[in-house]
């Protein structure tokens, strides 16, 4: 079993001391070919907008392992703490806007979470990020074989501008989330252009199974249609002017997402561009349809977005999700749903408030049941946490300061073999590129990612 | 190793919630996203109207882009000198501006005849300086493009349904000509202007290749399915033929940018005839068919209203049920429900009159809003009727929609009033945050100090009052108001004291006040609200940016200032001249020789 060979080999590693630390990756090598098989590699991304502490940390020796436990915002978690790696000492330098630095201090932070990417220039001037987040990058390379590349959910997690308060970013536009679970819905299940849907099972006694796609083959309706759209778009960037161009390279690449969930082309098929080869799709066992509207009750959403993120990994809709919990510096959103939370977000943020804790646990506490969802799934002889790469942000932690050091960072799960959880790891002083860097190196990307001067640091393996 | 929270005490801590956001805001704007890369709009003057001197628009900011620092401008006022403008004026660069939802929604229920409900599920607009409808937010990611897909495969089932009438065959050997005849008349109204030939024969293969694969009805249904994904449905263009500045648009642009300008709906069918007879070429002419539709175009003017003074906030805002609970749904739908009724009633009742939004002492209430107001002897039910309001209020200021969408959830919270009240009520800018400001919270409510007391403890600090003391006396003026917009004179058992001052904004509306009354008499006769308002509705109607006041003519924004200041100072001209009817200010935008202009970058 995937689970008990870990453990062997984490408690072998632990008594061997570094030297055993440094021999991990051999001894993997064995169950990385055997599960990469069968089973994709996921990466997730659960950010908590707002800023907190992650978990007070104790004792912890030279190879990382230690007394520590979660506490605070992350105690929903604690049962889990033998899955994660605990990032200690992250700076998010690029979210940095204050010693006279221009930028709005939420969305730089935000900004720079992800991207590693500063928003302000050498010249100190404010600047939007030209660097992909790292879920985008990730999406690149293990996202092509899915019906979406990536899929951002969001509970509550509009800011009051787009222009300027994002998390995730790709080519330079911000790819907002969603946050109505109806949508989202309809996304992933309504079937809109693809053929035939995943092979769902109902695994919930006295559920139904979710009604199965359309028998007609609409591929080839799907991808004329898609063939005369891309070329409008690409026949209008040719009169559009310079300041138009980034907006229809988005557009077009949206349509090529489109495409993308068509599934490859088949013979005879009247697709231009040709399809992209897809494998077979690997159903997990727990894929079904949930059942959602549109509500506006917002622990029902979060319930909803949850089982919905969740439903597109085990239904291998997708291979990178992100949940975005609100958005920084929001006025507007109160949380009449944590019980004895009395300002807003934007208040409570910078209120030195433990009540902003509250509202962070409100969360965590979905995260924990999402993270045992995915370890309670099957795959061959792991789980689906065993092949997820998952980590869970801020980005900021302390926003009463705007401060940027010391932003929470913490990984689950062991991304399909290549993670060794159970620990601690320390970035001291240097900027979170560096663990951004840990983390692409998980998805075989070992190049720098955002500002070229904030890739100072080392990189220390996850694996 | 303990990381909690110890920069608590690093440091002077300062006090400035809401406003480094705020200012970092303007600066992240202006730089990164709406300013930048757009072309000088140099060419020969076709509208010199008022251009410089004291009063204009552009003229009385402060502080954002290189005028008078708030900190030194007694009075604030910056007068630009006399300017020569620009030899010739595209109102701005090419630009595509997608649909918002509203606008898809009432373009489709118009183009195909169905009930309202097909954006009901479509993605939020995104937001960007207040507005909704800025061309650089709004975009197409994944996740619109979908839903676009989404609805376009619904409602082309519904054209498939209706094929036999919508594109009626009896010969089935002349399909081709049928669906020729389609192509051409629904994408004209699709696209908002004829099909190019090559556009013709794309169609008319997508058609053949479908029809080869399913029936005539799918064949049909695959062209609208199509076009109501197509770019040139999706985004009003205003791209033109020419070069440089004299990009000059097409009949059919204008009719799609007058159109939706007034009434968010695609041209109706006197305007395509316009378009197409060559009749919308002159400023005369479109001011003509804007003027045509304006009676159809309150609603959407309305909109315009509450977007530019926030007030559209008050949808969801959400109240404190423990401390206010009389802010039941009805209540909150009843606020929102009155905001409207009174805006439309600005236009239908007191011709447009901006000073009238202001200083009006009545309103619409029901029963519902008559008791919030304390007025007795009102509405019964929901019955509503126009009511005098009790002396204590005047205005648009002074009503629930907007105390309610600029206070917290617990708290009235006069910095977020004061901010709005100096941005978008009078455009002043703001000083931007002193360099590693620490913020503190405000206390939290209590039962023994007022908010103001509350608010003056929390901005004490020297580093603080900086931006503070420019926005915290506006935010005092309203504090007569609670959270839920309910007027009291007492607060944690003391009376209220709303008195402030306006501080460095314009000489004209600058000094103290004694009350919110006064403060509202000081803002809506002067000339500062209608250069703001001037200054919105030309970003609301051209889905950008004006550019800040540029003071240095070397600078290459330096012609694309005046080219603004020009304009907008010509809209502000035509509406005080109409007795401030803010109507005024889009027909003198469209009939400015700029606007049937672009440049290429």
């Amino acid at each position: 079993m995937l689970s008990k060979s870990l453990l062997k080999r984490r408690e072998l590693m632990m008594s061997m001391g570094a030297a055993g630390f440094l021999a991990v990756p051999l001894f993997r090598e064995s169950f990385v070919e055997a599960q990469a098989a069968a089973f994709p590699q996921r990466f997730v991304v659960l950010f908590l907008a707002g800023g907190c502490y992650f978990p007070d940390i104790e004792g912890v020796d030279n190879s990382g392992y230690g007394t520590w436990k979660f506490d605070g915002v992350l105690s929903p978690l604690a049962s889990l703490q033998s899955e994660s790696i605990q990032i200690l000492g992250v700076n998010n330098e690029a979210g940095s806007s204050m010693a006279g630095k221009s930028a709005e201090p939420h969305g730089a932070a935000m900004r720079g979470l992800l991207t590693g990417d500063s928003s302000v220039s050498s010249a100190g001037q404010a600047k939007w990020a030209s660097t992909d987040t790292i879920d985008q990058q990730i999406a690149a390379v293990i996202g092509k074989s899915t019906p979406f590349e990536s899929l951002q959910f969001g509970i509550q997690s509009r800011g009051a501008q787009v222009d300027q308060i994002n998390l995730i970013i790709k080519n330079a536009a911000a790819l907002p989330a969603v946050d109505q679970p109806g949508t989202m819905f309809a996304r992933l299940f309504s079937n809109f252009m693809a053929p035939t849907q995943p092979t769902m099972t109902a695994t919930v006694p006295g559920t139904p199974a979710p009604t199965p796609g359309p028998v007609i083959d609409t591929t080839a309706r799907g991808r004329s249609m898609l063939d005369v759209l891309k070329n409008e778009v690409s026949a209008l960037k040719g009169v559009a002017g310079v300041n138009e161009q980034a907006k229809l390279d988005q557009h077009l690449e949206s349509l090529r997402a489109l495409e993308q969930q068509l599934g490859p082309a088949t013979g005879g098929g009247t697709g231009g561009g040709g399809g992209v080869n897809v494998p077979p799709q690997v159903v997990g066992v727990g894929c079904a349809a949930p059942t959602v509207g549109n509500e506006m009750d917002i622990p029902t959403v979060a319930a909803h977005q949850f089982d919905l993120l969740y439903q597109s990994l085990v239904c291998d809709l997708t291979r990178v999700g992100t949940m975005q919990t609100l958005c920084s510096a929001q006025s507007a959103v109160g949380f009449p749903y944590v019980p004895g939370v009395m300002d807003d977000h934007h208040g409570l943020e910078h209120a030195f408030n433990p009540q902003i804790d509250q509202v962070q646990k409100f969360f965590t506490k979905y995260f924990a049941d999402f993270l045992n969802r995915l370890k309670a799934t099957p795959e061959g002889s792991g789980n689906m946490l065993d092949n997820t790469l998952v980590l869970v942000c801020s980005e900021m932690c302390d926003a009463s300061d705007h401060r940027h050091d010391y932003v929470p960072f913490t990984t689950f799960g062991r991304g399909g073999g290549k993670v060794t959880p159970g620990r601690v790891i320390q970035y001291p002083g240097v900027p979170h590129n560096a663990a951004l860097r840990s983390m692409l190196q998980v998805f075989g990307i070992n190049s720098p990612i955002g500002d070229a001067g904030l890739n100072s640091g080392s990189v220390i393996s996850l694996a | 190793m303990k990381l909690r929270k110890s920069s608590a005490t690093q440091g002077h801590s300062l006090a400035v919630v809401g406003v480094a956001f705020l200012v970092g805001g303007l600066a992240a704007c202006s730089n990164s996203v709406q300013g930048s890369g757009r072309a000088p709009g140099a060419g020969n003057g076709n509208n010199s109207a008022n251009s410089g001197g004291s009063g204009s628009m552009l003229g009385n900011g402060t502080g954002a882009n290189g005028s008078t620092s708030p900190s030194t401008g007694g009075g604030g006022t910056v007068v630009n000198p006399p300017v020569s403008l620009p030899a010739a004026g595209a109102l701005g660069p090419i630009a595509l501006r997608r649909l918002t939802t509203p606008e898809y929604e009432k373009t489709v229920q118009h183009l195909l005849s169905v009930p309202e409900g097909t954006a009901m599920t479509f993605l939020p607009d995104e937001q960007s300086s207040g507005f909704k409808n800025m061309a650089a937010a709004l975009r197409v990611p994944q996740a619109v493009a979908e839903q676009y897909a989404r609805a376009a495969k619904t409602l082309a089932a519904g054209v498939a349904a209706k094929a036999t009438t919508l594109a009626p065959c009896a010969d089935s050997g002349a399909e081709a000509a049928c669906a020729d005849t389609f192509i051409r008349s629904f994408g004209q109204k699709a696209y908002r202007r004829p099909l190019t030939t090559e556009e013709v024969g794309v169609y008319a293969k997508l058609f053949s290749d479908e029809r080869a694969r399913a029936t005539y009805a799918d064949g049909i249904s695959i062209i609208a399915e199509t076009m109501l994904q197509s770019p040139h449905f999706l985004y009003k263009t205003e791209i033109g033929v020419g070069s440089g500045v004299d990009r000059q648009l097409t009949q059919y642009e204008l009719a799609s940018q007058l159109s939706y300008l007034i009434t968010g709906d695609m041209p109706d069918d006197q305007l395509f005839a316009a378009a197409g007879a060559n009749k919308l070429g002159t400023g005369a002419e479109r001011e003509a068919e804007l003027r045509r539709l304006l009676p159809t175009g309150t609603p959407w003017l309305r909109g315009f209203v509450l977007d530019w003074l926030g007030i559209s906030k008050s949808v969801e805002a959400t109240k404190d049920a423990t401390l206010f609970p009389t802010y039941d749904t009805g209540l909150h739908t009843a606020i929102v429900e009155e905001s409207h009724r009174f805006v439309d009633s600005i236009f239908t009742e007191a011709g447009g009159s901006v000073v009238t939004l202001f200083n009006a002492n009545w309103t619409y209430a029901d029963s519902t809003m008559a008791s919030h107001y304390g007025v007795s002897g009102g509405p019964t039910g929901t019955n509503w009727a126009k009511v005098t309001l009790p002396g204590e209020r005047m205005g648009i200021l002074t009503q629930p929609a907007f105390l309610t969408a600029h206070s917290k959830i617990n708290d009235s919270f006069p910095i977020t009033r004061g901010k709005i009240l100096r941005t978008r009520v009078m455009c002043a800018a703001m000083p931007p945050p002193p360099a590693g400001l620490k913020i503190d919270p405000v206390a939290p409510p209590s039962a023994t100090a007022t908010t103001r007391e509350r608010i003056t403890a929390h901005s004490t600090n020297p580093v603080c009052a900086s931006c503070h003391t420019l926005i915290d006396p506006l935010g005092f003026g309203l504090e007569n108001y609670d959270a839920v917009g309910a007027y009291r004179a007492v607060e944690s058992g003391k009376a209220v004291d709303s008195s402030g001052e306006v501080k460095q904004i314009d000489a004209e509306v600058d000094g103290p006040f004694a009350n919110g009354i006064e403060l509202v008499q000081r803002i809506s006769g002067s000339q500062v609200l209608k250069n703001c308002v001037s200054r919105e509705a030309f970003r609301w109607g051209t889905g950008r940016l004006s550019l800040d006041p540029v003071t240095d003519p070397a600078s290459p924004d330096y012609p694309k200032y005046l080219r603004d200041k020009s304009i907008i100072d010509g809209m502000m001209t035509k509406m005080v001249g109409a007795n401030a009817d803010m109507r005024e200010l889009l027909t003198a935008l469209v009939s400015n020789d700029a606007y049937a202009f672009r440049s290429d970058k």
